[in-house]
């Protein structure tokens, strides 16, 4: 699981759940893969993502040293080649391989095994 | 006189009713929404003429298209070769030819078979009008060596009015044999070669030599139409949420998008169980989605794969995509499910099946069978929460029709199917191309684009845009699934 689809998942399918969102990271194993650098498909995603989600993200998997520091992106930031490659590294290289995501509401665990999470539930859950 | 912008497009003859929409797309996504019309357009012939602003536009068009072989640059056209050559201008400054330089003209024929001596005729005949000789100029045969290629093209039409549907001929008992039909000329074509379109790309992409494949991968000329149809390029995040085999990805990941998807089937995403490929029991543990992209170098492309549930609210609401392009489960050779709860399944009637899995982790998963009609209005709520504004949603519909189509003429059969496809206040139809299956079932591919946000208020210019018969009908866009929902019934009823 890259950290582009952490920024995007919820856990608002379980019962009760009201936001569900960010779900926090375990990672057991992870894995850096490069992939290559297209800044303007980052430019364009960063305007989509929760930054402060991805930021905090990064941090727990130890790989926050070099983004900026702040709730939101300035233009500087999105203009910036430097910050784009670090963002590249963090939205696309990252990977966690082994771990789960953990419902901030209610503590239920979501399984990640061999870079999949499963976002599966029982029936009881919904 | 020839107009100097007027082009000739030599397309596939394969997938007739995604040609037409796909140059749309394609000249809305460069910015020249208008410049390809109709008029000489016609689902019988691979060739047509249209008028074009630039060199560019034409170069540009045959970067993308899937569904065209070439286009050239029209020098002349006739109802027969001595009619185009007394058309030729002789000065013409389209040619651009220097002495000594070199050329060829292919001859290509569509409904007629001609023998090489026959070509030769016709192109020596070609190479005196056109003062090839007088100009000095060398024939050389290398493709690739050539200066000048050009292009001669027949057009030999059935006289019989009708369009005939081969389905129709073909499985219908009631239909009664028609006499051959004698072929006319219609039009002659002779171009100066511009451009290739993308038509063999698709080879690359051969289903038989693909690590991973399902009961229902995508054919791959499809795929890559459909990434065309979502206005896929470089920038894009491209979602499919019935994922299967990726199949789908494929095609958007070469036209440049980042891709992800979802499957409900735990064991197909992490290549479990059984294969579909002959003479194999099991999936290898390197059939993945993620290797299939790899394959083909799109590795950089492949964001991620989950195991979730369609039905279910797993990704936050206001996460955007620029397009989802996806083909949803019928239930015919896979089957439309979704997780289940005690008391939906209490109220099941007794022939709707309840699947029981194993995930990995001991638990029994409960599938119920997922409501056809339902399926495709969560599919377009689903666009509408999470697809950028301008954003499309591609995907497949299957239509069962049981009116005669003989009886009805093609823009009349157009007009019953508009009336299978789902309507949301959100999204306008751009377009959608039929595929017929058997004599009564075919598939619609559908494209629509997201015109509004639910908080935002319609403008008076979107309100304009909003102006044929489907989309005025949006106000009244409760849920009618009753039409959808009969697909399966009919497709499994027994026949007479």
């Amino acid at each position: 699981m890259k950290l582009i689809t952490h920024n995007m998942l919820t856990s608002k399918i379980l019962k009760n759940v009201v936001t569900g969102y960010p779900l926090k990271i375990h990672a057991v194993k992870a894995e850096l893969k490069k992939a290559d650098f297209q800044p303007d498909f980052i430019a364009r995603m960063i305007k989509k993502i929760d930054y402060k989600t991805l930021y905090q993200a990064a941090e727990t998997l130890g790989y926050a040293e070099g983004m900026p520091k702040t709730e939101i992106l300035n233009e500087e930031d999105m203009n910036n080649e430097e910050t784009l490659k670090k963002l590249h590294e963090v939205l696309l290289e990252i990977e966690v391989i082994e771990g789960d995501l953990e419902c901030p509401e209610t503590g239920r665990k979501f399984p990640i095994n061999n870079g999949i999470p499963n976002m599966l539930v029982n029936e009881e859950e919904l | 006189m020839i107009n100097d912008n007027l082009y000739l497009f030599h397309l596939t003859h394969d997938y007739l009713e995604f040609r037409f929409p796909e140059l749309q797309v394609i000249c809305e996504s460069i910015g020249h929404s208008n410049c390809i019309t109709s008029h000489t357009y016609t689902d019988e012939s691979p060739l047509f003429t249209c008028n074009l602003p630039s060199d560019k536009i034409a170069n540009q068009i045959g970067e993308r298209s899937f569904l065209l072989k070439s286009i050239s640059k029209l020098i002349s056209q006739g109802n027969s070769l001595d009619d185009l050559i007394a058309n030729i201008e002789q000065e013409n400054n389209q040619m651009d030819l220097t002495k000594g330089d070199t050329f060829k003209i292919d001859v290509y024929s569509y409904g007629k078979i001609y023998s090489q001596e026959e070509k030769l005729q016709k192109i020596e005949k070609l190479v005196d009008a056109l003062k090839f000789e007088e100009k000095e100029l060398k024939v050389c045969l290398n493709d690739k060596l050539v200066k000048h290629k050009f292009f001669y093209a027949e057009e030999w039409i059935q006289s019989d009015e009708k369009f005939v549907h081969e389905f129709d001929k073909v499985n219908d008992g009631t239909e009664t044999t028609k006499a051959p039909s004698t072929k006319y000329l219609r039009r002659c074509y002779i171009g100066k070669f511009l451009c290739n379109g993308q038509s063999s790309v698709v080879f690359k992409y051969n289903l038989k030599d693909r690590g991973f494949i399902g009961n229902t991968s995508m054919d791959p000329l499809l795929s890559l139409v459909m990434a065309n149809m979502g206005n896929v390029n470089s920038t894009s995040f491209v979602y499919d949420p019935f994922v299967g085999t990726g199949s789908l990805l494929v095609g958007a990941a070469h036209c440049g998008a980042h891709v992800a998807g979802a499957d409900l089937d735990y064991n197909l995403v992490h290549s479990r169980g059984l294969s579909s490929r002959m003479g194999q029991k099991y999936r290898r543990k390197d059939e993945t989605i993620r290797n299939n992209l790899k394959q083909y170098g799109f590795e950089s492309k492949y964001l991620d794969i989950l195991a979730a549930d369609f039905s279910s609210k797993y990704i936050r609401d206001n996460f955007k995509f620029d397009a989802i392009i996806t083909d949803p489960p019928y239930g015919i050779r896979e089957k439309a499910k979704k997780l289940g709860s005690k008391k939906q399944t209490k109220t099941l009637e007794n022939n709707d099946e309840i699947i029981v899995e194993d995930d990995k982790h001991g638990n029994f998963v409960k599938h119920i069978k997922y409501n056809l009609g339902d399926i495709f209005y969560d599919l377009l709520d689903f666009a509408s929460k999470h697809l950028v504004l301008e954003g499309r949603l591609v995907f497949w519909l299957p239509v069962y029709m049981e009116e005669d189509r003989n009886k009805l003429s093609l823009e009349e059969i157009r007009d019953i199917l508009v009336k299978f496809i789902p309507k949301h206040e959100d999204l306008i139809l751009s377009s959608f191309s039929e595929q017929r299956l058997t004599k009564f079932t075919s598939r619609l591919l559908v494209t629509m684009k997201k015109k509004t946000d639910k908080n935002d208020n319609l403008t008076n210019l979107d309100r304009l845009a909003i102006n044929d018969a489907f989309n005025t009908e949006l106000h009244q866009s409760n849920r009618n699934t009753d039409i959808l929902n009969q697909f399966r019934d009919k497709y499994f009823a027994p026949k007479k």
